[in-house]
């Protein structure tokens, strides 16, 4: 059975370094965010995968339909982060953007610093409507003034967007109807990396000290689980052990999660089992290591949660070489990104493929996501300019809207 | 004594036991929720030094030395243990230069100077970081056999100023070059006083004085009784 490997450089956006958003859009086809933090003056253009032509398309820049050009003087609208999120029924992708890209003439960016400087500060989340049918952008709105929005959830059922502003660490809900913003509360400073949703409508995140927080639109309160998620009982603490990534089971019965933490670890959260949920501690996602080393999440990162047609989860975690931990043999690079698939039935997994881009190692995985017909995606962070990989799915695992039931999160 | 005497009384008991200028840092050797402490018999702190930015530089003794950096001015605070000294079990002293620092460790063969540049700050401590271990530049022994008693880096940051047991050296941070600058016999910790001048015990009951703008070392210059 073989998965092969494509990737997709974002060659004509030079400065990008970074694809936070990956998602698939109402239309079942791939969207990206070709991110440019790194670069002063750097913004982000919208990409999507082009199954006719085999290639990406650069849809736009978003600077420029929200109106805040990279010349401003203020931090920029840089990146979308987690931040896709679809509405089948009219068949609108919203996106908003996050901040860190430095003002064109400063070298970085500190929110904090810049807070009450106007010339400076960013001016706010973007949340822009896409239009999928037309690729109209149908409005635009500042979702969070001063911030950026680090990940986002559509509650279509609602009207509802909810969303987690950084640096602040709030949690935002806003009216798509009557364009209102409330700010429900500070959960900590870390800040989770994503949101997801029950049955009941009740909205999952994480606390910095790695406790589960819950938004009740019943009670309108945030609330704090009275247990830690699964951690290295040998050098963590829960501290950190935020949220990473998550992706519902096709039947919407339990969440598949990962932590963004060195050692990632995997779990399954049953939300609606008793009265703060069940959740099984699936094990690290990567290799074992120094304990007296803090490791840093941009080697050691496990990303890209995704349910297939095949109904295997779908995830990448990076593995690297250590002379004491893992001494990879010769035919191994320093930083691999390895794609594996999981059977939720046995919760056995099996490495399925590596993704390889020629000219950099491909350990990080931002998100993945199912096209229409049944292919992976993955969007990646490394080198300028970055990309995404597709991993064409064997024969089985290919059908007609495979990317259904959607994923409502970025 | 009145209500609120008795509350500066207390305070100044309890709080003022640790602290009358500066500040008290309190921190486990490790980066909490990131990494593991030092271990329980190689983390008996015995050398600190601080740079001009606030990082704190230390040694520790015990079975190994470890050197490690407290980072505790950022955005949250972590201590990094930069690694252990193969076969050093003591640190004495640490002395931070001009973007790098000096340990003066010890172990059976007696004491060595061992040389790294500063580590750097990462992105911040709370969301994202990274750390790595470079190696340390073993510049050698200070005084054949000897231990090394303390060190002081020099005004002008560009020297070690130590004591072993029978000689009082100079090391130049950036060369390694140790130079032998008298014969004297080492107890007791060494002091910067003002004017360049460093200070150590000399016997009976004196300080010998060296400048190091002149070079010029006085024996028992000043009287300590």
């Amino acid at each position: 059975m073989e998965y092969k490997v494509n990737w997709y450089q974002f060659t004509e956006h030079p400065n990008s370094d970074s694809c936070w958003s990956l998602s698939v859009g109402p239309d079942g086809r791939i969207y990206a965010a070709a991110c440019c933090e790194g670069t002063p003056g750097g913004t982000v253009k919208v990409v999507r995968y082009n199954e006719e032509t085999d290639s990406l398309d650069y849809l736009f820049d978003l600077a420029e339909m929200v109106d805040d050009p990279p010349e401003s003087g203020r931090a920029t609208q840089c990146k979308i982060h987690y931040s896709f999120v679809p509405s089948i029924e009219d068949g609108i992708l919203y996106m908003a953007t996050h901040l860190s890209g430095p003002p064109i003439d400063q070298p970085a960016y500190s929110p904090w610093r810049s807070w009450h400087d106007d010339r400076r500060c960013f001016r706010g989340s973007a949340l822009l409507a896409l239009d999928t049918k037309t690729d109209d952008v149908l409005w635009w709105d500042t979702l969070i003034p001063k911030e950026g929005c680090r990940c986002l959830l559509h509650d279509e059922e609602r009207g509802l967007l909810y969303a987690l502003g950084y640096p602040r660490d709030h949690f935002y809900i806003y009216d798509i109807k009557s364009r209102q913003r409330r700010d429900i509360g500070r959960i900590g400073s870390v800040n989770a990396q994503v949101l997801f949703m029950d049955s009941r409508h009740r909205i999952w995140t994480s606390s910095d000290y790695g406790r589960l927080i819950r938004y009740d639109p019943e009670r309108d309160r945030l609330e704090t689980s009275p247990y830690i998620l699964p951690h290295n009982p040998e050098f963590q603490t829960g501290w950190h052990s935020v949220l990473y990534d998550a992706a519902a089971t096709p039947d919407g019965s339990c969440v598949y999660a990962v932590t963004w933490i060195a050692q990632p670890r995997l779990m399954r959260i049953w939300p609606e089992d008793g009265e703060w949920g069940r959740v099984e501690d699936l094990g690290p996602a990567t290799q074992e290591q120094d304990p007296t080393l803090p490791h840093d999440t941009f080697l050691d990162h496990c990303g890209g949660l995704t349910f297939a047609a095949d109904g295997k989860l779908y995830y990448v975690a990076s593995r690297w070489r250590d002379p004491v931990y893992n001494p990879l043999s010769e035919e191994h690079q320093d930083r691999e990104g390895v794609v594996w698939r999981m059977d939720p039935e046995t919760l056995e997994r099996e490495e399925v493929t590596l993704l390889e881009r020629p000219d950099a190692p491909a350990q990080y995985v931002s998100r993945g996501a199912v096209d229409h017909n049944g292919n992976l995606f993955f969007g990646h962070v490394g080198p300028r300019p970055v990309g995404l990989f597709r991993v064409e799915m064997p024969e089985y695992g290919q059908k007609k809207d495979a990317h259904l039931p959607i994923r409502i999160w970025g | 004594m009145s209500k609120s005497k008795k509350a500066n009384t207390w305070d100044e008991i309890v709080h003022g036991t640790f602290v009358t200028e500066g500040t008290m840092v309190a921190f486990p050797l490790c980066f909490p929720g990131a990494s593991v402490p030092i271990v329980a018999d190689e983390s008996r702190i015995t050398a600190l030094d601080i740079t001009p930015g606030g990082m704190v530089y230390g040694g520790t003794s015990g079975r190994r030395t470890h050197l490690f950096v407290g980072m505790f001015h950022g955005v949250t605070g972590a201590v990094f243990d930069m690694g252990t000294v193969e076969g050093a079990d003591r640190c004495s002293a640490i002395c931070c230069g001009d973007g790098q620092f000096v340990a003066c460790v010890n172990g059976p063969d007696g004491g060595r100077f061992i040389r790294r540049g500063f580590q750097g700050l990462p992105f911040d401590l709370l969301q994202e970081w990274g750390f790595r271990r470079s190696p340390f530049d073993d510049l050698g022994v200070a005084a054949k056999g000897e231990r090394i008693i303390h060190a002081v880096t020099d005004p002008s940051r560009e020297r070690v100023i130590a004591s072993t047991e029978g000689h009082l050296v100079s090391l130049n941070i950036g060369s390694g070059k140790v130079e032998v600058i008298a014969e004297v016999a080492g107890f007791g910790r060494l002091a910067l006083g003002p004017n360049g001048n460093i200070l150590g015990l000399d016997a009976p009951n004196t300080l010998w004085r060296y400048n190091a703008v002149d070079g010029e070392l006085e024996r028992k210059a000043i009287p300590t009784s």
